[in-house]
């Protein structure tokens, strides 16, 4: 690559994306706790510019231009940026999200202290996820990778309470532990193959040379580390304990940042790294959608088991992100459109249900589902921006998250794995049973005599602060969209459709 | 490209679907108008929100082409109707209401596994008209059977239906009974391939549909509440429309004559029945005119004679297209049985009928709601009406007024009248065991939900104790900070391993 291309603007583009947020989020930092204004000017300054971006490379892909951006890094293995169709996917994702969490965590933490501190980490979070998301090869993502468990560990940690500290530290030790089980697969891998460029169809290909054992331990070991943000099952404790998070926290780990990155690495590494192939013939993907197989179910019948409203959400997400990984591991085009039309899906959806729990919490001081009762009432917009989020989360359609169902069975039974529709079934009976009765007690169910445990905002013209109530019925309204519109182009099943066609040269 | 959900086709392409479409439309509208009058002190927001998505989901499902396009106006139904069941709010809408949201939701899923499955046979065509000349696995047509089915509310799917059309409100039960169970016995028509059913399982259904007829008529003649007489008379009457889908599986010959029969059938019975739901509500208070009085009795009579296949109205119709169906020697069986089942379906309507005249009795005197009145009136009135307004059903009415057929059609009526009458009444009691063939739904269904509340009181997870992490933790830290001992000790090992590894190289 000549010096010329370097400073073109398609490659400068990956970069920009980059530094829309990292930058705001570095000035937030200096930025003095009582700038309230200032803050927000450049957190929303940063988001707005980031879609401007976003939108201008979304334009470039599907007009077929490239954009890569490279620096010399490690022998072999240069800093590569670059915006494929699949990233954009997932950069379009978290840029649209972070637009929303960035309004609903201005609102949530009005009043409340070391706000630029929290700020400054959300920035880099994002910038550390998009970073993963435009990463061109695997020493790339493995550096943002890490990045991003930096990024997010004082936010699981920031309100300082013991048991914020505890999850704080449960956190680390997992996502440390498979970040380097990763770097090892990827070193690993790297003496064997160097590090190319992903490339759709994966450039891992076996001959003689290559030890097939070695290969399945790289393949092994990155699906371990991957695994742990990804929260496959047995990786999957520090999900469910990260939820004393704050609610924006919570709404960006479980939709964007955390485990979809995990489950976004998953995919580049099976279709990207090594192939879809090249993982079948060397018996790889069965043994993940095993795996995958059993941490949705597992998830859901831990739902089932809880009380808390946010910790059922986190065991939902463990059970909903393991679609991804199933879709990935059935190894065929129409469950690649199921596993990456989810990628978003699920996002919008598990945001939606996140800022509504944060509502309720914040607003009238619910956290148990037996305060639901009679919520409807009181606050019927969230209450419906929520039960859109929990059915199209079962699977009822138009709502989009019967989408990524059909596309899975679909793909299932292409693939020729039958016992994965059961699974499918089974896990949307499990999601019923874990979600209608949050929906029964908020619409049907008399409200408790006595009051709701803190209310909040009593006499506000809306029934909550604007800031909460917009992004989440924002949230809701797109994932009811993207189910309903679900056929044409500007759909995320429009353009998975997209992706799926190059990564399987269809 | 479409802008909808992938492969969005809606249209109505056969006469069957137009006139389908047609009667739920006009029923939809009438208990609309007739619920806008009826007053309660529940909240009404949320109700008319779930009653516009059933309707539309209901409409939807009818002049839907596409697989996704059915199975999303069939969810959008299904689920909306739960809030009419439970409208009332009282404990048993609420339990009735939980057993119609288990089945409806396992309902769903048999559902959707057999449309994945289909659509897959069908080499991933969304067309219902494409799915239905694949070859499904035998396993996706039962699901389709039992998904479908618990809709339609058959022996021995039928386990909602006698506790949910008592427990909603009148002209909710008039669409539940009128219109949503027909969508299941629709779906069927539609996408069941003929392939899939063989005719050995076409006999086993029409026996199984038979056997429902009986069992609704039995199970009804233990009821003591109008509702749920006529809910039992509903679990009877869709079961010949389940006669009527197997028939067209057993003789794909002669489906398009089936089409007619069945829209007859379903026509027929949608509206009337849905007056008799009404009526349930229009008859509970007594107006003060006598001639108003009577002429109400007098309709209603008629209306639910009709059901039982009273000459001249559109239930003789449907009975006698039904029963030319099976003219001629191998169908001779069945066209007994039929008949033996007017004469069943002659005693649960007298049942029903003395049952309003008890109520009658002791009802309040009111003034009449003019537009209730009218309401109920053109409801009613179909039974007389539609015969003459509808060319397809003038037809079997028109032949069949020749004396010997108004025969076979009225000695069911007048057989039915006096067993009625000469009825002992241990019979009742050696009959009254005739519900619990219902399969226990209901008590499996509180079950279950104990069940799960059980699991949500003993969460646990599989993980490891971070107390156990900490003191690791603290004791890695003063392996550093340790003594001269500990730092020897690590030196050497470092030492060790290097020259190790400088070895091995």
């Amino acid at each position: 690559m000549t010096p010329d291309s370097l400073w073109h603007w398609t490659s400068l583009l990956p970069l920009l994306i980059i530094l829309s947020s990292l930058v705001p989020g570095l000035l937030i930092f200096a930025t003095p706790e009582g700038a309230a204004r200032r803050r927000t000017a450049l957190n929303l300054g940063g988001v707005l510019l980031k879609l401007c971006l976003v939108a201008l490379m979304l334009l470039g892909v599907n007009q077929g231009l490239q954009f890569r951006f490279a620096l010399p890094f490690l022998p072999a293995a240069p800093l590569v940026l670059q915006g494929d169709a699949l990233s954009l996917q997932f950069v379009s994702l978290s840029s649209v999200l972070w637009l929303a969490t960035t309004i609903y965590a201005i609102g949530y933490l009005e009043n409340s202290p070391l706000r630029s501190r929290f700020f400054g980490y959300f920035s880099l979070c994002v910038s550390a996820t998009v970073g993963i998301a435009l990463a061109g090869n695997l020493i790339t993502f493995l550096l943002f990778y890490e990045l991003l468990t930096l990024a997010t560990f004082p936010l699981v940690v920031h309100r300082g309470t013991p048991e914020a500290l505890r999850a704080g530290r449960i956190y680390l030790a997992y996502t440390l532990a498979g970040g380097t089980v990763l770097l090892m697969g990827v070193a690993l891998l790297h003496a064997m193959t160097g590090t190319s460029d992903f490339i759709p169809g994966g450039y891992v290909i076996p001959d003689a040379q290559l030890s097939t054992a070695g290969l399945k331990w790289a393949f092994f070991l990155m699906i371990a580390g991957l695994g742990v943000k990804a929260a496959l099952f047995p990786f999957h404790v520090w999900l469910p304990r990260a939820m004393v998070a704050p609610a924006p926290v919570s709404a960006l780990l479980h939709a964007v940042a955390v485990v979809k990155a995990g489950a976004f690495g998953i995919i580049r590494v099976v279709y990207d790294v090594f192939g879809v192939e090249t993982s079948q013939s060397l018996g790889l993907t069965v043994p993940l959608m095993a795996m995958a197989a059993f941490t949705i179910l597992y998830g859901s019948v831990q739902a089932l088991r809880q009380t808390d409203i946010k910790r059922r959400l986190a065991f939902s997400t463990v059970s909903q992100v393991s679609y991804i990984t199933l879709g990935v591991a059935m190894a065929g085009p129409v469950a690649a459109v199921g596993a990456i039309v989810h990628l978003v899906h699920q996002g919008l959806m598990k945001v939606t249900l996140f800022f509504c729990a944060g509502i309720f919490a914040e607003t009238l001081g619910i956290h148990n589902i037996k305060e639901m009762n009679g919520l409807g009432k009181r606050m019927p917009l969230t209450m419906a921006a929520f039960t859109i989020g929990a059915l199209g989360m079962i699977g009822v359609p138009p709502i989009a998250g019967f989408i990524s169902k059909w596309y899975l069975g679909i793909g299932a039974l292409d693939a020729g794995y039958p016992v994965i529709l059961a699974v499918l079934i089974g896990s949307s009976l499990l999601n019923a049973l874990y979600f209608l009765p949050l929906i029964y007690r908020g619409w049907f169910a008399a409200p408790a005599i006595g009051g709701w445990p803190r209310d909040q905002y009593p006499d506000t013209r809306f029934e909550t602060h604007w800031m909460l109530l917009i992004p989440a019925l924002l949230t809701a309204v797109l994932s009811l969209l993207a189910g309903i519109l679900a056929g044409s182009l500007v759909s995320p099943l429009g353009w998975t459709e997209l992706v799926v066609n190059r990564e399987f040269g269809l | 490209m479409t802008m909808l959900w992938p492969g969005a086709t809606v249209g109505t392409l056969s006469k069957l679907e137009l006139s389908w479409l047609t009667f739920t439309a006009v029923l939809w509208l009438i208990a609309t108008l007739y619920k806008i009058r009826m007053s309660d002190d529940r909240p009404q927001a949320l109700f008319w929100l779930f009653w516009s998505v059933s309707c539309a989901g209901n409409l939807l499902l009818i002049a839907a082409q596409d697989v996704l396009g059915f199975y999303i106006g069939f969810s959008m139904m299904s689920l909306g109707a739960y809030a009419l069941v439970i409208h009332s709010g009282k404990p048993a809408a609420r339990r009735a209401g939980r057993v119609y949201l288990q089945l409806a939701i396992l309902g769903e899923m048999a559902l959707l596994a057999s449309l994945l499955m289909a659509s897959h046979a069908g080499n991933g065509s969304l067309l219902l008209s494409e799915v239905q000349q694949s070859d499904i696995p035998p396993i996706a047509a039962l699901l389709l059977l039992l998904g479908l089915g618990l809709k339609a509310g058959f022996w021995p799917l039928h386990g909602w239906l006698p506790l949910a059309h008592p427990a909603a409100p009148a002209p909710a039960s008039a669409v539940l009974s009128g219109a949503m169970i027909k969508a299941g016995i629709l779906g069927l028509w539609k996408i069941m391939p003929e392939s899939a059913i063989s005719g050995q399982s076409a006999l086993l259904i029409m026996t199984l549909a038979m056997i429902s007829a009986m069992y609704g008529v039995l199970a009804g003649l233990m009821q003591h509440e109008v509702k749920r007489i006529l809910a039992y008379s509903s679990v009877s009457q869709v079961s010949y429309l389940l006669f009527l889908l197997a028939l067209a599986w057993l003789m794909p010959e002669h489906r398009t004559l089936i089409a007619t029969v069945l829209t007859i059938y379903t026509v027929h019975h949608g509206l009337i029945k849905g007056s008799l739901f009404i009526a349930a509500d229009f008859f509970s208070v007594r107006s003060q005119s006598l001639v108003m009085n009577r002429a109400n009795q007098f309709m209603l009579l008629v209306a639910a004679l009709a059901i039982a296949g009273l000459p001249i109205t559109s239930g003789m119709a449907a009975k006698s297209a039904l029963k030319s169906l099976l003219e001629g020697e191998p169908l001779a069986l069945w066209y007994t049985l039929i008949s033996v089942g007017s004469v069943a379906t002659s005693l649960i309507i007298i049942k029903v009928l003395l049952t309003f005249r008890a109520r009658h009795a002791t009802a309040a005197i009111q003034p009449t709601d003019p537009v209730k009145a009218t309401l109920w009136w053109m409801l009613s009135l179909s039974a007389i009406a539609l015969p003459w307004l509808w060319p397809d059903m003038r037809e079997p009415l028109v032949s069949s007024l020749a004396t010997d057929k108004l025969w076979a059609a009225s000695w069911p009526i007048v057989l039915g009248g006096l067993i009625y009458w000469a009825w002992p009444a241990r019979w009742t009691r050696a009959l009254s065991g005739a519900e619990k063939i219902g399969l226990c739904i209901p008590s499996l269904s509180l079950k279950l939900k104990q069940a799960i509340n059980r699991l949500a009181t003993s969460p646990t997870d599989f993980s490891f104790s971070d107390k156990k992490l900490r003191k690791f933790e603290r004791r890695w830290n003063r392996l550093w900070q340790g003594s001269t001992v500990n730092v020897s000790a690590l030196l050497l090992i470092a030492v060790m391993l290097l020259t190790g590894a400088l070895m091995y190289a």
